[in-house]
């Protein structure tokens, strides 16, 4: 990978720069994966605290539900998916690319996990003093797991950052195209030969790369 | 409490009415009948096109193909490089970690991308032998890139699962004159059976699902005469490059299903329903 990133001279950089629809794309990246990130670590930590900390009705046919749709490929969503952004009008809007991204089977089971780990009496010496359980979760619950959730936004990010697939079925304006969306038309047009300017691409790559990559450097995990 | 039910009821309906319409749809109208009157009756034509359907088939036996071949280096590979792991100072620890983290984070399309500029003519400066049109050659491209990708972060699974064996059994086995690869084989290898079964199968149903890699690296086309073709790229060009979105429901539906045979398989054979649960 280091011998790709010399291939990428300060001539090719600045090309990169300048392209505003490279800029374009990372600018909604940033933004889609950011929310992504977030929204769906939390969503999971919801998730997760009430299937690890609630004994409710249902709850096994839920877990089995969660197990299996990790087993079945994501694609088996996407023509149901694809269907309802159609006739709800949301094609083409940046919420339906990132929505069902919110939803993160992996992210729950492995919230549940961590938050099973939490002592139940925390929990239940909060609930005596009077917090709801919004308070709980917040307050007492996701404090205690925090090097799961870092890890959880991280990949979260990354997998927003690298979708492609549910990206270019809903995206269809140029403005809103995503930076994996950006990358794979400049693969496209690399190899049908209109772009030949090799230290273009591998500067694109490089420059493409790095926010996740970054992000994954800042975030030393001890497992 | 509502707290508790809300995130759940919005998980329920986000991910199962998805399903439950492409199975409906699925189950409904012909294939290319979707103009008739009548297109929401069930009907199994679809499946029974799809029986016939050589361009189906031919992105079954590609993707499975790959995913056989892939599962049968990358735990093997992963188990290698973790217990090679076990020996390196903590204080270069992170740096090797965020370097075999780096190839996953870093996403199919963007790898794509980067393997392009080494293997595509048009992009490489020496262009000798074209080795993208050559249908030989394509399901060892996409091996090679994808365990490139993955081992990376399955070894830091499987290190971690190692981290959890009492050093004892590694001494006891020393002392009893075991060479490091004795001590692999009967000392790492049962220890971490469970998590390498895990991992194993969670390889082989994401590799069913590749995409991506394909898509950028033969310039969204099904590759020479084809074999770069896998199941999720037939279901896009079907459901959303040609509109016909039931047949694409149906295609998902068969691959769920091979899917599921093949995960049933792999846990019988495995014993991993006899291994403690979680």
């Amino acid at each position: 990978m280091l011998w790709l990133i010399g291939r990428a001279d300060i001539a090719g950089l600045k090309r990169v720069l300048l392209d505003s629809s490279w800029r374009d794309a990372i600018v909604n990246s940033i933004f889609l994966a950011s929310i992504q990130a977030v929204v769906s670590t939390l969503l999971a930590g919801m998730m997760g605290f009430a299937m690890a900390k609630h004994d409710f009705f249902g709850r096994k046919i839920v877990l089995m539900g969660l197990v299996f749709t990790m087993l079945v490929p994501a694609q088996l969503l996407m023509p149901g998916a694809f269907e309802m952004v159609m006739k709800t009008g949301l094609f083409d809007t940046r919420l339906a690319a990132i929505f069902p991204g919110l939803f993160s089977v992996f992210g729950s089971l492995l919230m549940m996990q961590a938050i099973a780990r939490v002592p139940d009496e925390t929990l239940h010496a909060a609930r005596l003093d009077g917090c709801n359980e919004l308070r709980v979760w917040w307050d007492i619950v996701m404090p205690q797991i925090i090097p799961t959730t870092t890890t959880l936004a991280v990949l979260s990010f990354a997998a927003a950052w690298n979708a492609l697939l549910w990206p270019s079925l809903i995206l269809a304006s140029e403005s809103k195209a995503t930076a994996a969306m950006w990358a794979a038309n400049v693969a496209f047009n690399a190899s049908s030969g209109e772009l030949s300017d090799t230290s273009f691409i591998a500067a694109a790559v490089l420059l493409t790369m790095s926010p996740v990559l970054l992000l994954g450097l800042l975030h030393t995990n001890d497992d | 409490m509502l707290f508790v039910f809300l995130p759940v009821v919005l998980f329920g309906t986000v991910l199962v009415y998805p399903m439950l319409r492409g199975t409906f749809l699925a189950f409904s109208s012909a294939h290319g009948e979707s103009f008739s009157p009548n297109p929401d009756r069930l009907s199994l034509n679809n499946f029974r096109f799809l029986l016939s359907d050589r361009l189906f088939w031919l992105a079954a036996a590609n993707t499975f193909g790959f995913a056989l071949l892939v599962s049968l280096f990358q735990i093997p590979l992963a188990l290698i490089l973790a217990f090679m792991l076990r020996s390196i100072r903590s204080a270069v620890m992170p740096f090797v970690r965020i370097a075999l983290l780096s190839t996953h984070l870093v996403g199919g399309v963007f790898v794509g991308l980067m393997f392009l500029q080494i293997v595509s003519p048009s992009v490489r400066s020496a262009a000798s032998f074209d080795v993208l049109s050559d249908p030989r050659f394509t399901l060892l491209i996409l091996c090679t890139i994808t365990l490139w990708t993955t081992v990376g972060i399955t070894a830091l699974h499987l290190q971690s699962a190692m981290r959890s064996i009492d050093p004892a059994l590694y001494d006891s086995a020393r002392i009893d004159g075991a060479s490091g690869t004795r001590q692999f084989w009967h000392v790492t290898l049962p220890a971490v059976r469970g998590t390498a079964c895990v991992l194993w199968l969670a390889g082989i149903i994401a590799s069913a699902q590749l995409f991506e890699l394909p898509f950028v690296l033969y310039s969204q086309t099904a590759g020479p005469r084809g074999s770069a073709l896998t199941l999720v790229m037939y279901l896009f060009q079907t459901g959303f490059a040609s509109g016909d979105l039931r047949y694409a429901a149906a295609i998902a539906w068969v691959m769920m299903l091979l899917l599921l045979v093949v995960s049933v398989a792999f846990v019988r054979v495995s014993g991993l329903a006899r291994t403690q649960t979680n």
